[in-house]
């Protein structure tokens, strides 16, 4: 019988029970400086106008094409917040938004992130698709106006993943093809479209939790806390952040 | 240098350790280990030098894992495009590797003792030949060992690893080992290089970069993600201790998350067996009709891996001689 053994795991609890109690603490005067900034953005007046957002784009070296936004644990309810980071994100420019959550609670949440969109910005057209199973996906189209630039959507959950690589695989075996990169691009499930280079995950701890193991390669991963004090601020840094990764690809 | 640094701790990294190991320690490790030749540049050596210090620096994380009661760690040491690096580094990096092989057949007895493998993931044909001997005589010299894993993924990226695998299902399939409806996503993971063995627990990649470059993108699904600023040759132990505190207070969020997608993957196999079922017997499907197919598929499987174990083994046999 170990003798120390009761002090070790007196000194674990309280370790952990500090940290704890730090970031609650921190997370406190979060809320205070946030109360604050929102009291005097009311007195100020007026929201984010997208010329602030475009001002801000124009100083990045490097704007990502394609999103991709990884909910972590229970962070999916609030629909509007995750709605404003895509307007923002849209606002910088990038053309493709990856929305995930292993549960596929967003895909069931589709109705209400469409009237969401559709709420939001008047001159940007959303196609949002939702990934199935068995290879056919359901299109949405949420058109505000013919001249806006277009926006693809994707919800995906924990079997676009993995899941989709074995029903490849799968496919692949009936054919005769050889199995090489260029085919598997072809066969993914975000065919046609970039893979994301960079990747919010919201929620603790970062992990992608499955999220398409093919297409994140080369993503950057940055993380926030959580989806109600995801603000615009911090998504500012992380793009600024993003614009100063340089990738040597090997070399 | 050898493989297996021993080294005295300090009492308070003793005791940190002990407090650790109170709580859940992962028990696979990945390392993505960046910053050697930063490191080098930063003080005034050449990059080779760089490399050197980074090797001695994950034999001395491997003796702080035996510590802590981590007994797998898998390191990024040589990715496939890092071929494209100036020749003199690459057949540096070569020459260094074939260097570390050779002095694992000199630690033999010692390795055993501990009971440490070592094995190797990547396409190693990439490699040059001396190299590509070196490992396969190190893998098999060690491979009986069960104690400590290590997994040195050379020659590796994770892309080329999950269409390699592919490949071999479809030439499974081709010779009438496997039918289409037997691959699963558990079947694809066992193909892998790693084979089906446990998944990384914790990740660390170090020198301030923040993506997976290629490494084991598969197997992280669920792993937490640790990225340190600080370059690879100057890890302290302090690093290793913060990386682990930061894992056990994420531990459970991960556990769940894991066995949540373990029985998604259960869910789908079983579908698909019924799915075939109903394809063979149309409505008159009873639940023997479902065990024998779940029995035939199994024992498929089985035989396909077997054989693919075999093969894998067969080839560092080859190389070897």
């Amino acid at each position: 019988m170990d003798v120390l053994l009761p002090i070790f795991q007196l000194l674990y609890f309280v370790a952990h029970f500090l940290a704890s109690l730090a970031l609650s603490v921190l997370d406190t005067f979060h809320l205070l400086h946030r109360v604050f900034l929102q009291v005097s953005a009311v007195l100020r007046g007026g929201d984010l106008p997208v010329l602030r957002i475009q001002a801000d784009a124009a100083q990045l070296k490097k704007i990502p094409q394609h999103l991709g936004l990884v909910c972590i644990g229970k962070q999916v309810y609030q629909i509007s917040n995750l709605a404003n980071v895509i307007t923002w994100a849209v606002g910088y420019g990038v053309r493709y938004v990856s929305l995930y959550d292993m549960h596929g609670a967003l895909k069931r949440q589709r109705l209400v992130i469409l009237q969401h969109l559709e709420e939001m910005c008047a001159d940007i057209n959303y196609t949002v698709i939702t990934h199935n199973n068995e290879a056919n996906q359901a299109k949405d189209i949420v058109e505000n106006s013919r001249s806006g630039p277009h926006v693809i959507v994707n919800l995906l959950s924990l079997t676009d993943g993995k899941g989709s690589l074995a029903a490849t695989a799968r496919q692949l075996s009936s054919g005769t093809s050889k199995v090489n990169q260029e085919l598997l691009e072809s066969l993914k499930v975000t065919r046609g479209q970039p893979d994301p280079e960079l990747v919010i995950t919201i929620g603790e701890p970062i992990s992608t939790m499955g999220f398409l193991p093919w297409q994140i390669r080369l993503s950057e991963f940055f993380a926030v806390p959580s989806l109600n004090r995801f603000e615009y601020g911090d998504f500012q840094t992380i793009l600024r952040q993003y614009s100063k990764c340089e990738q040597r690809c090997g070399k | 240098m050898t493989w297996l640094v021993e080294k005295n701790r300090s009492w308070a990294e003793w005791a940190v350790a002990r407090i650790l190991r109170v709580g859940p320690v992962p028990r696979h490790l990945a390392v993505i280990m960046d910053g050697n030749r930063r490191y080098a540049r930063k003080e005034h050596q050449d990059t080779l030098t760089g490399h050197t210090r980074g090797f001695h620096k994950l034999t001395e994380v491997l003796s702080w894992c035996r510590d802590l009661g981590i007994n797998e760690v898998t390191a990024y040491a040589f990715s496939i495009e890092n071929f494209k690096r100036p020749r003199h580094e690459v057949e540096g990096l070569m020459d260094l590797a074939a260097e570390k092989f050779a002095e694992v057949l000199e630690e033999l007895e010692k390795l055993a003792k501990h009971g440490v493998c070592i094995r190797a993931l990547g396409n190693l044909t990439l490699l040059p030949e001396r190299v590509q001997q070196g490992v396969a005589e190190a893998v098999l010299a060690t491979k009986d060992n069960d104690k400590y894993f290590i997994n040195l993924a050379i020659a590796y990226t994770s892309r080329e690893e999950i269409g390699t695998a592919m490949s071999e299902l479809c030439r499974g399939v081709s010779e009438g080992q496997l039918q289409a409806s037997d691959i699963s996503e558990e079947l694809l993971e066992k193909c892998l290089y790693t084979g089906g063995t446990r998944d990384p627990d914790l990740l660390i990649r170090t020198s301030g970069e923040v993506r997976l470059s290629d490494f084991l993108l598969w197997q992280s699904g669920f792993s937490c993600l640790f990225f340190t600023k600080v370059l690879w040759p100057e890890v302290t132990i302090w690093h290793l201790f913060g990386a682990i505190f930061y894992y056990q207070r994420h531990y459970h969020t991960l556990a769940e998350a894991r066995r949540e997608s373990l029985n998604v993957r259960q869910c789908m196999v079983e579908e698909s067996d019924i799915d075939v079922c109903h394809a063979k017997f149309g409505e008159k499907v009873t639940a023997e009709h479902i065990a024998a197919q779940t029995c035939s598929r199994t024992e498929r499987t089985d035989a396909f891996l077997k054989e693919l174990y075999e093969k894998r083994i067969n080839y560092l046999k080859k190389v070897c001689k």
